[in-house]
């Protein structure tokens, strides 16, 4: 069976590429960086030409307008047509930390909307400073490709962010919210919801269920000497998902 | 009015170099060499005491088989495992932090994280940390001299300024430490640790061979940062802040993170023969260092520059931040470009390295580093390099014995329970042992996926890890340990005595988590007053006592940097010193980090014991500070003893029989009992009299700062015998109870935990953090 094949996409800035792809190796698929600017824009290669795509954390054009804003831009803009195709292709997205703000940005996610308008807003966390701790995931019910059988599970992974607090203009039911932090129904004490996002929503998909955003960093909990081998598990099911 | 910060019997030698010459010096010429004999750049006043040549000489006389690098690069180098290196250095920002914190705080870290890109070939950063010593942030104004900002002040945005700068490098924090003095008050400390990971092979300091490039790169030159290095080699005064704010840059991480991303590459790619940072002095110091073997050329006018209209001596001296310079084979260039293009790094070949000998800069738009003969028209310096790093005469430092004013000691005796009590939550809430985790936490420490143990830890998160681990080989459980001591309490007492206790205590820390003796190195950053007959004196036996410890414990001294402008000086006549200040870190590795031993207590039922000799006097103690007082003597544990006990403890931490560990430091055991129970979960009930026996005092047995001692747990089964063989002190037992219970002698003390733990939360939180 030949390996899935995983795109990490870098801007500079980013900082969680290596150990993304590490997760990915870890999970099975043959994954590499791909450089936005150098790679895609120059047209070295093709965002599509790959099974799985995951945006990884950091600081994405230094975070300068907002968290994610500009890498969104460059998306929607600049590799239109080929995120069209990623689309087309329903190639499974991961975006985590600073890859899900620029999932929001482009209007993938929650994705009920146009690309290039979004729809909700990854705010300052309601403590005002950077998060960085320890928390714990609930797997929620949804058809996300993510998570497909690792419903109702607890995950402890860590978080690092200034801005991870998820609004979203209009009441939804829920049906997207994929992680809920420090509890099955959420939590909103702090620390345990370490950003203020309401209802302790962690993480949501597409209603496709194919793209999946989260503030945490499954990606630093894969090995048994981090504190945590849970976060494994989402890469995994991933990499399953498209075997 | 330039601000050289030049003495006189400088100015001098500088008068004959112009009359050798046969000439003037030229602006950038006078400017060059005030940087390069500048305190901060030069060391001139640890050059006049030879105190550098002491700690290499300890280090030479170690000889120790994993040191690779000592010194002489941007950072020092030990080896690691499967052909890998780590590299360690630390660097002090104290200048320019008392003035602009925000903006000193962010170029400290620049700064640092330069130093380990520019080690060796370049070297990935992997840990930082931020140790900071500030005024009393809940002071009045009335304890602030005039002209400084107030440590509040300076604490809140030093915090900022880590966050913002740290955060988007995604380098992993591994010390936040914060300790307050009332002697930083005029001048802070700022110090900051950078680790890196490089391939062994490429870890030796490269030297440029005549004909390759000179290569700018990161962020353009602006008229920030001039004259950093001597503003900061000279004492801090009420007029700084305004007549000298020009000497503080700007910091921006994303220019910085780009080329940390690049640099791997390019050296894995042999593009590069040697690379450095550009720091204080700017380009002048960089060029001129890497340049001295060889002889080089430099074209100012291809410099990229932030604003039009600069001189080429501001220019040349410029601090502007984010920037390093590498030097690049010629048929090299090509491939190099591609790669910083890739990487969207900003470059330019702004000069080559010659065969002259001579530091050789010209300011001529349009002419480019070939491969003809330097063209000198429009030259702005032009010196031999022997001149420029040979002569600057080092000033005769007189020594003279300070006499210290005897110094009370009379802590009231805590009789009652409640006396013990209200000395428990007078400790918790001290600022130096209260929980810093508001500031801390602010900090990405799980950033690049391999901490195995970061600031914080334990079941709330909370409980003070004392010893960073690292995997950095993914995949593979190889560690990274290292850990840090910095008390600026002890350095009032007895400066000679707090290095001997900085040094014990760094690698008891390691020694109590597993790592084995052999296997530590160290690293200094001292930070003391300016130059007098009396300071040079407390700076001579400082320096001494480091080196001669280094050598009974065999842990070398490979990095590290000495400021000696820890003065304030005010209106008539007003002076403020820092206490004498030096902060360890050692470093060291271990083979397999599920091994490694950690604080919190195990199991309920388990024994108690403590290794190692106790400490039989308060002096320097956090419990002598909450009565304003500082004591007669700082502890002096015997070095041989403790590393016996040490060595013990290793072959019971191989057999995995000791369940938890902590190595005692500032608190006393009191400290490292509420922090394991913290971090359990669970409580303790311990029997003082035995320790009391050699202590003098139950004060001192509780309160008393060992260092050296290691508190450790030991299964029911086989604690006796293990007492025996580490001449260990039997304390007690791990209780289910979450309740520090404590018998002295007739009296029981008991505190739960919840409440000590609120006490201990809140002091940084009441700072606003």
């Amino acid at each position: 069976m030949t390996k899935p094949r995983v795109k990490v996409l870098y801007a500079p800035g980013t900082n969680c590429h290596f150990e993304t792809v590490d997760a990915f190796r870890l999970a099975g698929a043959d994954a590499e960086v791909c450089n936005l600017t150098d790679d895609l824009i120059r047209g070295k290669k093709k965002l599509s030409d790959c099974d799985l795509l995951a945006l990884p954390g950091g600081f994405s054009f230094g975070d300068h307008m907002a968290a994610g804003r500009i890498e969104a831009l460059d998306l929607v803009y600049r590799l239109k047509h080929q995120l069209d195709e990623v689309r087309q292709k329903r190639i499974p997205i991961i975006g985590i930390c600073n890859g899900f703000q620029v999932l929001v940005n482009t209007g993938l996610l929650p994705g009920d909307g146009e690309l290039g308008k979004p729809s909700a807003v990854v705010d300052r966390n309601r403590s005002s400073v950077f998060e960085s701790r320890w928390v714990t995931l609930y797997v929620q019910n949804t058809g996300c490709v993510w998570t497909k059988g690792l419903e109702g599970k607890a995950l402890t992974v860590p978080v690092g962010h200034g801005e991870g607090r998820l609004i979203m203009p209009e009441k939804r039911d829920g049906s997207q919210t994929v992680f809920r932090y420090g509890a099955m129904e959420g939590t909103m004490a702090y620390p345990d919801n370490p950003n203020g996002s309401p209802l302790g929503c962690a993480g949501i998909c597409d209603p496709t269920g194919t793209v999946l955003g989260l503030m945490p960093h499954p990606e630093r909990a894969i090995y048994s000497w981090l504190g945590s081998r849970d976060g494994l598990c989402i890469f995994e099911t991933g990499v399953k998902a498209v075997q | 009015n330039r601000r050289l910060f030049l003495d006189e019997r400088q100015m001098l030698a500088l008068q004959k170099i112009a009359g050798r010459m046969g000439r003037d010096l030229s602006d950038a010429e006078l400017e060059m060499f005030a940087q390069t004999w500048s305190d901060h750049c030069f060391h001139t006043t640890w050059k006049s005491l030879g105190l550098l040549s002491m700690l290499m000489e300890a280090t030479r006389k170690i000889a120790h088989p994993l040191v690779l690098s000592s010194f002489e690069d941007n950072a020092g180098v030990m080896d690691f495992y499967e052909g890998w290196a780590v590299t360690v250095k630390g660097e002090t920002h104290n200048s320019p932090t008392a003035v602009s914190p925000y903006g000193g705080i962010m170029t400290k870290h620049g700064g640092v994280i330069r130093d380990t890109l520019g080690c060796g070939q370049g070297a990935w950063p992997i840990g930082g940390s931020t140790v900071m010593g500030l005024g009393d942030p809940r002071a009045g104004w009335s304890a602030v001299p005039r002209g400084a900002l107030h440590p509040k002040t300076l604490l809140l945005q030093a915090v900022r300024g880590t966050a913002d700068y740290v955060n988007p490098m995604g380098i992993p924090m591994m010390f936040p430490v914060y300790r307050f003095h009332p002697g930083y008050a005029g001048k802070c400390f700022a110090l900051g640790h950078s680790i890196g990971l490089i391939p062994r092979g490429r870890s030796a300091k490269g030297s440029p061979k005549p004909g390759d490039l000179a290569v700018l790169i990161g962020g353009r030159t602006g008229r920030d940062g001039l004259h950093g290095a001597t503003v900061s080699s000279s004492s801090m005064t009420d007029k700084t802040a305004v007549v000298d704010a020009a000497h503080v840059q700007i910091g921006h991480p994303i220019e910085e993170r780009k080329f940390m991303e690049a640099i791997p590459v390019l050296r894995d790619s042999d593009c590069l023969r040697a690379v450095t940072d550009l720091g204080a002095a700017g380009l002048s110091s960089a060029a001129g260092e890497m340049g001295s073997g060889t002889g080089v050329w430099i074209n100012l006018a291809l410099v990229p520059l932030k604003t039009e209209g600069m001189r080429p001596w501001e220019i040349w001296i410029s601090e502007s931040q984010e920037r390093m310079l590498l030097a690049v084979p010629p048929q090299k260039w090509d491939e190099a470009a591609r790669i910083l293009e890739r990487f969207e790094v900003p470059a330019s070949a702004v000069g080559r390295f010659t065969e002259s000998g001579r530091c050789q800069v010209v300011y001529r738009p349009g002419v480019l580093p070939g491969p003809d003969p330097p063209d000198m028209r429009g030259m702005v310096v032009d010196l031999d390099f022997t001149e420029l790093r040979g002569s600057c005469p080092i000033p005769k430092t007189r020594t003279v014995k300070p006499r210290h004013a005897a110094r009370p000691e009379s802590p009231p005796l805590l009789k009652t329970a409640d006396d013990w009590r209200r000395a428990f939550h007078s400790m918790l809430s001290h600022l130096n042992l209260c929980d810093q985790s508001p500031a801390g936490a602010q900090f990405d420490s799980t950033v690049q996926g391999i901490t195995v143990a970061g600031p914080c830890g334990g079941k709330n998160g909370l409980m003070p890890n004392d010893v960073w681990i690292s995997s950095p080989l993914r995949g593979k459980p190889y560690g990274v340990a290292a850990s840090v001591a910095f008390n600026p309490l002890y350095g009032d007492l007895d400066p000679a005595g707090m290095v001997k206790l900085m040094v014990i205590e760094s690698v008891s820390k390691l020694a109590a988590a597993g790592v084995d003796l052999k296997d530590i190195v160290l690293c200094d950053n001292f930070y003391t007053p300016r130059i007098n007959p009396e300071t040079a004196h407390e700076l001579l036996d400082m320096v001494r006592a480091a080196a001669r410890l280094s050598i009974e414990l065999g842990t070398p001294f490979i990095s590290g940097k000495d400021s000696s402008s820890g003065t304030f000086t005010g209106e008539n006549g007003f002076r403020m010193d820092v206490p004498e200040t030096l902060c360890v870190l050692a470093l060291g590795r271990m083979p397999d980090v599920t091994k490694a031993v950690f604080k919190p207590f195990k199991a309920a039922g388990s024994r108690l014991l403590l290794v190692g000799q106790p400490a039989d006097t308060l002096g320097g103690s956090v419990f002598l500070d909450c009565h304003g007082q500082r004591g007669k003597a700082l502890p002096d544990p015997d070095v041989k003893r403790t590393m016996a006990a040490w060595k013990a403890l290793k072959n019971f931490q191989n057999g995995g029989e000791i369940l938890s560990a902590s190595a005692v430091a500032e608190g006393g055991i009191f400290k490292r009992l509420f922090e394991m129970a913290m971090g359990s979960g669970l409580g303790c009930s311990i029997e003082l009299d035995l320790l009391e026996k050699k202590t003098k005092g139950f004060e001192t047995a509780l309160f008393g700062e060992s260092a050296g001692c290691v508190l450790v747990e030991a299964a029911e089964g086989g604690a006796d015998a293990m007492a025996r063989t580490l001449h260990a002190l039997p304390l007690g037992r791990v209780t289910e109870a979450p309740d520090l219970s404590i018998q002295m002698g007739k009296l029981t003390v008991a505190a739960g935990m919840e409440g000590l733990i609120g006490e201990w939360k809140k002091p940084f939180r009441e700072v606003a953090l």
